[in-house]
């Protein structure tokens, strides 16, 4: 099939864009993205879907999110009934705890959702080896019970693991914490002044919102499905962080306004805001509380399109390909190996072992070698003190002999600095 | 963390400062529960659990003169979020270690993260050591004796609370208050003033309205 002209438009020319949109054009849309989920290229229907309204409703979300995951030729395992992950206990309390906001139903169909929500995060956890629950993986889960049938959401949850959150799966956060400093480097790209304030505060308060897609975080259902259909209709993981980023960047005023008042300076003026700006350890709690909070507090969903929007410029304005962080990750994280072979996993993970390895070989080296400059100063000190004692007591007419004591203690640090050597010698090997 | 807003017209004038507090936990033990009791006085049977921290500020009054304001960080009870703690209760003045007194496993966790508390929290943070689900009092695994004795033997302060019902919540943070050092943080003069904003409000779900 022949792709439509109008598919080659830019995205904010398209008159699925304009707001409100009439009902005429919504009826067009919804044949429109019929006709494009009729092409073997998803081309088309990935341009539909970031225009205003996204894949429209939730019926059309159960046709068009399997296409743009490509789920007609992902075939997992079949799920083994009954069989338990070991992190069940804490996917248990977490469950009994899920569909807080949405939807509001009978404690019988709550009762319903959360079954097939326990046995979704079972069965797909269960579906690879080396893959561990996170508490905020039952948040994305959640949004697959509520679109798709039991079998359909297990095909969309495994390939969605494997492509969108496998690194949060790791036996440790280490991974996360990484590619969660893609935020500031890229905020240092897209707004260099925003980013003089809160670039040097760790990005920890991205970690809900990035961990389960914005699931945890955006409490309206309608809104969270458009962030999702623009996540996967870009085909990419790395497409959440320029959304987070995207965030900042459109509250920026309200978010500096905030911390005007909360820190008693001006930062939405120009002079105060430089590189240099000092920052107390208060001051860095208070700005990691408003970021942390912002998205649950502040988020619109009516700014939401604009932001999508903007997210997809700096995608393409500065792809992540070239940021430092990115070239930081290990070569089998989701943000730069392309393949989803389940196998990558435990590459990763062990690979991620033997750097905390180092790091702790390494943090122990640091404080040895402390202690040894230590000795060493010491050493040179007291030898200095020897010379110096020596050569004015030696002009005032003392004998030499007087200053055995100092060249024993002299000799003694020395073989002190020898067994400190050999030690730190023999650690290093 | 604290401000000074002090005026200094005699015997009669307000006092006010503010803590960092910081809850301490094992997962579903309960730590966001006891902060919307505090902070909300509500409680619900399905908290969402919390990822990485949440953040609520209330202050309370603690004789005519003197309002303490609380500011909480409410953090992540499973085990693979335990390297970020330290990022959270960092210049922290006051920290609730809360256990689940039906859940045996529940009060070693807690063990754990004072000991943690003790050789890495600043010198003076006042611990205390809470133990959540006085109203399951029926299913009750671990001794009142038991946890009080290991409270007494490291200095700690002790209490038993219902986020459920309310019991004890309030006397909790306000015996805190109490331990805190209060006048050290009024004699800090000079401090900048802060103007306040309520971190507390969530918009409820019907004012993200989807205008999509």
């Amino acid at each position: 099939m022949s792709v439509p002209e109008w598919t080659h438009m830019e995205c904010d020319c398209s008159i699925f864009n304009e707001y409100p949109m009439t009902t005429e054009n919504e009826s067009l849309k919804l044949k429109s993205l019929h006709k494009v989920l009729e092409s073997q290229d998803t081309a088309p229907l990935r341009y539909l879907v970031t225009t205003r309204s996204g894949a429209v409703n939730r019926e059309q979300r159960t046709i068009i999110w399997p296409k743009l995951l490509e789920l007609d030729s992902w075939n997992p395992p079949p799920p083994v009934p009954h069989l338990k992950h070991k992190d069940h206990e804490q996917i248990t309390k977490d469950i009994e705890r899920s569909f807080v906001f949405y939807p509001k139903t009978s404690p019988d169909e709550m009762l319903r959702l959360r079954q097939r929500l326990d046995n979704l995060i079972n069965n797909t956890l269960c579906a690879y080896p080396g893959l561990n629950y996170y508490q905020g993986y039952h948040d994305v889960a959640s949004i697959a019970v509520l679109i798709f049938d039991d079998f359909m959401a297990y095909k969309f949850m495994t390939k969605l693991t494997l492509m969108y959150l496998r690194d949060h799966m790791l036996p440790d956060i280490e991974s996360t914490v990484r590619e969660l400093k893609l935020i500031p480097e890229l905020l240092s790209l897209v707004d260099p002044k925003l980013h003089a304030l809160i670039g040097s505060i760790e990005p920890v308060y991205a970690l809900s919102s990035m961990i389960s897609l914005f699931a945890h975080d955006i409490a309206d259902f309608n809104g969270l499905c458009l962030v999702w259909d623009f996540i996967l209709a870009q085909n990419s993981a790395v497409s959440a962080y320029y959304i987070y980023v995207a965030v900042l960047v459109f509250y920026k005023d309200d978010i500096l306004n905030d911390l005007d008042d909360l820190l008693g300076k001006s930062f939405t003026s120009d002079d105060t805001l430089t590189e240099e700006t000092e920052l107390n350890l208060s001051d860095r709690d208070l700005i990691h509380v408003t970021l942390n909070n912002w998205i649950s507090h502040n988020l619109k969903c009516s700014h939401l399109f604009e932001i999508l929007k903007n997210a997809m410029r700096y995608m393409s304005d500065f792809p992540h390909e070239s940021l430092q962080s990115t070239k930081g990750l290990s070569r089998y994280s989701m943000l730069r190996a392309s393949s989803l072979d389940p196998e990558l996993i435990l590459l990763h993970t062990s690979e991620q072992k033997r750097y905390l390895k180092r790091s702790r070989v390494s943090k122990a080296l640091v404080s040895h070698h402390k202690t040894l400059s230590l000795v060493i100063k010491c050493s040179i000190g007291i030898g200095v003190a020897g010379l110096v004692l020596k050569y004015s007591l030696g002009s005032s007419g003392f004998r030499p002999r007087h200053l055995g004591v100092f060249n024993a203690a002299s000799r003694c640090i020395s073989s002190a600095q020898g067994f400190f050597e050999t030690v730190f010698n023999g650690f290093a090997e | 963390m604290s401000s000074n807003t002090a005026t200094e017209h005699g015997q009669s004038a307000m006092r006010f400062a503010q803590f960092k507090l910081v809850l301490l936990g094992e997962s579903a033990v309960g730590k966001s529960s006891i902060v919307h009791r505090f902070v909300k006085d509500s409680f619900t049977d399905s908290r969402e659990s919390t990822i990485g921290a949440a953040f609520l500020t209330q202050t309370i009054q603690i004789d005519a003169n003197t309002t303490v304001k609380f500011e909480i960080w409410d953090t992540a009870g499973q085990e693979r979020y335990r390297s970020l703690a330290s990022m959270y209760y960092r210049n922290a003045q006051a920290a609730l270690v809360v256990f689940d007194i039906t859940q045996e496993s529940s009060l070693d966790k807690a063990k754990y993260w004072i000991k943690e508390l003790q050789k890495q929290a600043s010198s003076g943070i006042v611990i205390a050591l809470v133990g959540n689900k006085l109203d399951l009092e029926e299913e009750r695994k671990i001794s009142k004796d038991e946890a009080q004795a290991f409270a007494n033997e490291l200095g700690l302060m002790y209490a038993e609370v219902s986020a459920k019902t309310g019991e004890k919540v309030k006397d909790c943070f306000k015996d805190i208050a109490l331990k805190l050092p209060l006048e050290e943080k009024l004699s800090q003069q000079g401090q900048r003033r802060r103007r306040t904003v309520d971190l507390n409000q969530r918009p409820s779900t019907n004012e993200q309205q989807c205008a999509c």
